[in-house]
């Protein structure tokens, strides 16, 4: 908010945008219709943040060998990329307002998956939410947008599912919920669904080749990243 | 969720089935003792500041002197070479206004929890502490705040030896 000279309000635009995306999700613990004044009124446990979800749940995935996944399924989804990057855990040594961990883990993960232009070639992105600061800082540092310009392509409609690049199409942690060691996974079963036309209410048009999810942790200083493609 | 699957295997719980007992549960107090060493650079740490002092290690290959001191350097891979003492005076670098304990129990009077840059540390070497003495719309990131301590007699060498920071030189 300092640095790049952006407002609560603006900020407070994810969490209406992932609230209404989560009324489409049938797991959704806080899928709801609310306004920026709405958000911005809500309670404050930590200013500047409002609130997090408390939640708890479950995800799980069967991973499977190239053959075997050629011989199950007519529809596998792959994984193209992963990656990770840790800071240094001396977080109130590192710089707190961009996530360079979260950049080194996305420039692996897309090496990996042969990505030189991530802005075109990612269809689909869920980043880690758990409060709505959180997606733009994020969105930063996977480098699909420049700094400090997440929280505008929020306003110009860019991040909604329907928009050029959808983010948390799902309802993300701010609208599904938020648990903690599940969540990070819970993103990469929606990519599945996406990315496999199962999605329902919740798909992204355009038949969406490929997607990114992406979990934030520990001691604020974990990136974790993976592209699923078809 | 997939649309291709209707009825999802399982039962869903909800607060009533816990009410009811109709939910296998058990009761278990653990004992979870534990002894912990704070280790050498810690353990220096918090017996100087029962002495009222706030010390750094510093290293003299990137030539960064860190507060909170740590024997290996994480930027050089090496051990860090001495202790610098610090001054007890800094710079918010950010800071919450915080409504809820770490217990979750809801507070009237906020905590107001900052990362404050330590004077006479390396730029950008920040602990966390607390803030007083100061209204929860006047702090600011940048402002210049000083410790305040216990008394000698009530400290105890833990980072609650310094009760919170103050700004400072607010008579100007």
């Amino acid at each position: 908010m300092t640095v790049h000279g952006i407002t609560k309000a603006e900020i407070a635009l994810v969490a209406v945008k992932n609230k209404r995306n989560a009324m489409d999700h049938p797991c959704a613990q806080l899928g709801t219709e609310v306004t920026v004044e709405d958000v911005l009124n809500s309670e404050v446990l930590a200013w500047p943040v409002n609130r997090s979800p408390a939640s708890d749940g479950a995800a799980a995935l069967v991973m499977c060998a190239e053959h075997v996944a050629k011989r199950v399924s007519d529809k596998p989804v792959w994984v193209e990329g992963v990656g990770w990057h840790l800071d240094t855990a001396y977080w109130t040594n590192g710089d707190l307002c961009y996530p360079r961990y979260v950049e080194y883990a996305a420039r692996i993960t897309y090496e990996m998956a042969g990505i030189k232009e991530p802005r075109r070639e990612i269809h689909i992105v869920e980043p880690y939410d758990p409060f709505d600061y959180k997606e733009l800082h994020h969105l930063e540092g996977l480098l699909l947008c420049k700094r400090g310009e997440a929280a505008r392509l929020t306003a110009d409609g860019v991040t909604q599912r329907d928009g050029d690049l959808p983010v948390c199409p799902s309802g993300g942690l701010l609208g599904v919920g938020n648990p903690i060691a599940a969540a990070g996974l819970m993103k990469v079963c929606e990519l599945f669904w996406q990315l496999r036309g199962e999605a329902g209410r919740r798909q992204v048009p355009g038949d969406p080749r490929r997607g990114l999810a992406q979990a934030w942790g520990d001691l604020m200083q974990v990136g974790t990243v993976i592209i699923l493609g078809r | 969720m997939s649309v291709n699957i209707k009825d999802w295997p399982g039962t869903a719980l909800s607060s009533r089935h816990l009410d009811a007992g109709r939910v296998l549960t058990v009761r278990h107090k653990p004992r979870a003792e534990y002894a912990w060493d704070a280790g050498m650079a810690i353990g220096h740490y918090l017996h100087e500041l029962k002495a009222g002092r706030l010390v750094a290690r510093s290293c003299g290959s990137c030539r960064r002197v860190m507060i909170p001191p740590r024997m290996l350097c994480e930027e050089c891979f090496r051990p860090t070479d001495g202790w610098v003492p610090v001054k007890d005076t800094g710079t918010v670098n950010t800071f919450s206004v915080c409504y809820v304990r770490w217990d979750v129990m809801r507070l009237k009077d906020p905590l107001l929890p900052a990362v404050i840059h330590i004077d006479g540390a390396s730029p950008g070497m920040g602990i966390l502490h607390l803030l007083g003495e100061v209204d929860p719309g006047e702090v600011h990131i940048g402002m210049r705040v000083r410790a305040v301590w216990k008394d000698p007699a009530e400290r105890e060498g833990a980072i609650t030896d310094i009760r919170y920071w103050k700004p400072l030189g607010r008579a100007k």
